[in-house]
């Protein structure tokens, strides 16, 4: 299955992520950029042990932006193989990038899978995610994201989720972080997490772990980032 | 969850841990001595990124002068934070290396300057390495290491294996060096000798300190 949307949805969606920073003010344009080295371990027959760079940037007020973002995870499979994964997301919005408090849904098409047990196929995903700072040296992410493949076998693997395939995590970042000028923040640390997904009609839990980076630039009034 | 996975999950906390440190302080006496040396980056990549130099000593002199490209200070182990020592030549070795890397180092400089992946800092010193002989691995954590162009095949820096480079990806073999994978910059492996596990965190290894 598919995403089902059209033209005039796609060309909807161009219009407000391009037109939407440029209404609010372009002169006011912030960047920010998260990296998260991360190893994530998931359980069951689908399962595998993965790691690698996770990238999300944004660009646009302090507001609404244009959010894009690069995953891409080799590893091992639980009970063997090579499992890979990597997924390019060229459209997304984030709200309140750079704030305490800020969510992002980005979309785009990747493939991943592991060898012998999960057969690879083209995946669609739309990730969102909500980013909580209560202060800068700590932030806590919420995340969930749904996928759709063109693989007949690894169709409709979500239990009760939407999409074929479903995954969702919280993380904890703990760490340090300082507004180094007025124009550029920055907050890093070593973080842990719990995972859930539903692939092939089984639900497994898993285990993140990793060091996130985050820095912004631009005209941030929050203690965020 | 299996037991594998709380392992899999306790190692990778441990990531960082440094066995058998080598002391970091700089020879004494008045031999020739290079010292390849390397301190974390300033916030806030301090954790997942290095910068590697040379300190060098001339015969019969008491004063250290650097070769690195950019730089955190003048002394001979001057760094931001969680300065490493990784090797240490000396008497005639150390005077071919000094003069090597002296006739080098114009040529090994980064141009054009990209901290990522490269050519960048580290980039410069993995050069001088290779081309002057002086077999000594650079932490994981040097970014910028294995730049080899967009692709590349060369000799290890320890002297004991090769390594084929892309600027997306690459690998590491060698009898010394164990096994690496590099990913967007990123090193993954396993040191044969001194036995370590390489890890883009931190000092770059999870194990016995690099000699």
């Amino acid at each position: 299955m598919t995403p089902r949307l059209g033209a005039s949805g796609v060309a909807g969606l161009a219009i407000l992520l391009v037109a939407g920073p440029a209404v609010a003010g372009f002169e006011k344009y912030r960047y920010t950029a998260d990296l998260t080295l991360e190893a994530r371990g998931v359980d069951g027959a689908a399962g595998a042990i993965d790691a690698g760079p996770s990238l999300r940037a944004t660009a646009g007020t302090r507001w609404l932006a244009y959010a894009i973002g690069l995953d891409v995870r080799p590893g091992g499979g639980r009970h063997g193989g090579f499992a890979f994964g990597a997924a390019f997301y060229p459209v997304g919005v984030a709200l309140g990038a750079g704030a305490p408090v800020s969510a992002r849904v980005v979309a785009g098409i990747g493939t991943d899978g592991v060898t012998g047990h999960v057969p690879f196929t083209a995946r669609f995903p739309v990730e969102a995610e909500l980013e909580l700072h209560p202060i800068r040296a700590i932030e806590l992410t919420l995340w969930c994201e749904a996928a759709w493949v063109t693989a007949d076998r690894r169709a409709h693997g979500a239990i009760d989720g939407v999409g074929d395939e479903v995954t969702a995590g919280a993380a904890l970042r703990i760490g340090r972080g300082k507004r180094e000028r007025q124009q550029w923040h920055w907050s890093n640390g070593w973080r842990v997490g719990v995972m859930v997904q539903e692939r092939l009609g089984e639900r497994a839990w898993g285990l993140t772990l990793g060091y996130g980076i985050d820095v912004a630039f631009g005209p941030i009034r929050y203690e965020g980032v | 969850m299996s037991a594998r996975l709380a392992a899999w999950a306790c190692a990778l906390a441990l990531g960082g841990c440094v066995i058998a440190q080598r002391r970091v302080a700089v020879p004494g006496g008045d031999d020739a001595a290079i010292v390849l040396a390397s301190t974390a980056m300033p916030e806030p990549i301090s954790e997942v990124g290095r910068h590697a130099w040379f300190a060098v000593r001339e015969r019969g002199a008491s004063d250290w002068h650097r070769i690195e490209y950019g730089g955190f200070g003048a002394g001979p182990l001057d760094g931001v934070s969680d300065v490493r020592v990784h090797a240490i030549w000396r008497g005639t070795e150390a005077e071919a290396g000094i003069a090597c890397l002296r006739a080098h180092r114009d040529r090994a400089m980064p141009r054009p300057y990209l901290m990522v992946p490269g050519p960048n800092s580290n980039t410069f010193v993995d050069r001088l390495l290779r081309w002057c002989h002086l077999h000594a691995d650079l932490p994981a954590t040097a970014v910028g290491k294995d730049f080899r162009g967009l692709v590349g095949v060369s000799r290890t820096t320890g002297g004991t294996g090769v390594q084929f480079e892309t600027a997306v990806v690459g690998v590491k073999v060698g009898l010394k060096e164990g096994l690496e994978v590099h990913l967007l910059s990123l090193t993954f492996g396993i040191d044969l000798w001194p036995p370590a596990i390489l890890l883009p965190f931190g000092p770059g290894r999870l194990g016995f300190d690099d000699r």
